[in-house]
């Protein structure tokens, strides 16, 4: 059951995540620094606690074109692209979870 | 073009060279020239994103530009690779072209309005329209007629460039349309839709009218309105419905958040306070309906404006109305659109504002010779 809590804390995750992906698409990858790459392992962390592997291996690829000075423009828009995945997943998760509560509720109000 | 992407993205928007931007002008011209609509639309959205950016407006979004870019780089990529692999099948799925045919004569009715306003550019009016009746006609394939049956959906959308930002969006339902009707009928009448065309793709048919189309308004009295009643009622909430629907839909990297949405009645509901919390620019109500808590939604600024007051108004009302609205998934939650209210002889449009404009006013207020 992944609705509640659980759901709360990685929806949280993923949102600062992207506010922070969101933000180095508009600043470009070269002006990110120690702040950044705080914020990118702080995430991947979480998100392999959470089980999210491939997403948090983007975000270490992501992670190493930082450190590298290179261009890594590639890797900002796969981590966006993982990122927007998982959330779509997590959500259908989560949503057809309520449904099923839904749908519970209602046949116990259908009974005699 | 995929280049040019992650270029902009290892220096940012403050730094893009000139070139940088050009590159995507260019690729968007292209790219429509080219009838490679997805993309192009895709890529001139970015391109008005950025332009924004540069210009310092208010309605700047790093939200809308980091997706559509995104997407302009996942489509130049996957179309690169398909034509690189001769992958037809891959190609057209990437393209997602509807198809449009033409259709037999049709009575519909409009069971809700959403109302999007982008301000000092454009408002867009999407009818939710419901098939009341469907004339035996040659006109038509076959293969359509599952989905052109009484109490099945389409949608039709009107876009007007704002010309006036001071004139109210709802003004622009006044203006004739080609097909000498104004859009405005649709919100207080069933009308009879004749040569007109319908998109099948992704989602709800489109309506396409032509030059050729007619639109007219049935008479009260003429059975062909047949009263909403029948139809409202098949609409009730399922969630057994949802459910199977939901697990059937595979998310993909391109889907918009309303990639999977629903058309839905809610009855016997309690809306919450707001939510300190918005939803991307969205306030949030909480609303409790059927064992479900749904986050019913209300755009901010102007857009907003008239939902968010009628919302609070029903709020207070011990029985409420059944509401038509949207429903679609989004950041883990039940996301509700309320676009009227199903209590009278015909729908409440809540999005819609009261403010009357006539049209003598609204042409005169419209700078047509600047």
């Amino acid at each position: 059951m992944i609705a509640g809590e659980i759901a709360d804390e990685i929806a949280l995750v993923t949102e600062r995540l992207r506010d922070l992906l969101d933000d180095l698409v508009v600043r470009g990858l070269r002006t990110a620094g120690d702040d950044e790459l705080r914020r990118l392992d702080a995430a991947r962390e979480e998100l392999d606690r959470f089980g999210a592997g491939h997403l948090a291996g983007c975000l270490d690829d992501l992670a190493a074109a930082v450190r590298a000075g290179g261009a890594g423009g590639g890797d900002l828009l796969r981590a966006q692209t993982s990122l927007r995945l998982f959330e779509s997943l997590l959500t259908r998760e989560v949503a057809a979870e309520l449904l099923t509560s839904a749908i519970a509720e209602a046949d116990l109000e259908d009974l005699p | 073009m995929a280049a040019g992407v992650e270029d902009l993205l290892a220096t940012g928007l403050t730094t893009a060279s000139k070139s940088t931007l050009d590159k995507l002008e260019v690729g968007f011209r292209a790219a429509s020239q080219q009838r490679l609509l997805r993309l192009g639309s895709t890529l001139r959205i970015a391109n008005e994103e950025i332009r924004r950016y540069l210009g310092e407006s208010a309605d700047f979004s790093r939200r809308r530009l980091a997706f559509f870019l995104n997407r302009a780089w996942l489509l130049c990529g996957g179309m690169a690779r398909a034509l690189q692999a001769g992958d037809e099948e891959g190609w057209r799925r990437l393209l997602r072209t509807p198809v449009t045919r033409p259709v037999p004569p049709l009575t519909v009715m409009a069971l809700g309005v959403a109302k999007k306003v982008v301000t000092g550019v454009f408002c867009a009016f999407d009818f939710r329209l419901r098939i009341l009746g469907v004339a035996d006609s040659e006109a038509g394939e076959a293969e359509d007629r599952s989905q052109l049956q009484p109490g099945q959906p389409l949608v039709w959308s009107a876009i007007f460039p704002i010309k006036n930002p001071a004139i109210p969006a709802e003004a622009y339902l006044n203006l004739h349309q080609p097909q000498k009707f104004q859009p405005g009928l649709l919100l207080t009448s069933t009308v009879r839709i004749e040569a007109a065309a319908v998109s099948f793709g992704q989602g709800v048919p489109r309506l396409v009218l032509g030059r050729d189309s007619t639109v007219e308004e049935v008479a009260a009295e003429d059975p062909a309105g047949a009263a909403p009643e029948p139809v409202i009622e098949s609409w009730d909430f399922d969630p057994a419905a949802l459910h199977e629907r939901l697990l059937a839909h595979e998310p993909g990297p391109l889907d918009l958040d309303v990639e999977l949405q629903e058309e839905m009645v809610v009855r016997d509901w309690r809306l919450g306070k707001r939510e300190p919390k918005r939803l991307g620019e969205r306030h949030v109500h909480p609303l409790a309906s059927g064992g479900l808590e749904l986050a019913a939604v209300v755009a901010g600024g102007v857009e907003g404006e008239a939902l968010g007051a009628a919302l609070e108004d029903l709020r207070r009302q011990h029985e409420p109305p059944p509401l038509y609205g949207l429903l679609h998934y989004e950041h883990c939650r039940l996301v509700f659109q309320p676009l009227s209210r199903l209590d009278g002889d015909w729908p409440v449009h809540l999005m819609l504002s009261d403010n009357k404009v006539g049209t003598r006013e609204l042409l005169r207020s419209l700078d047509f010779t600047g």
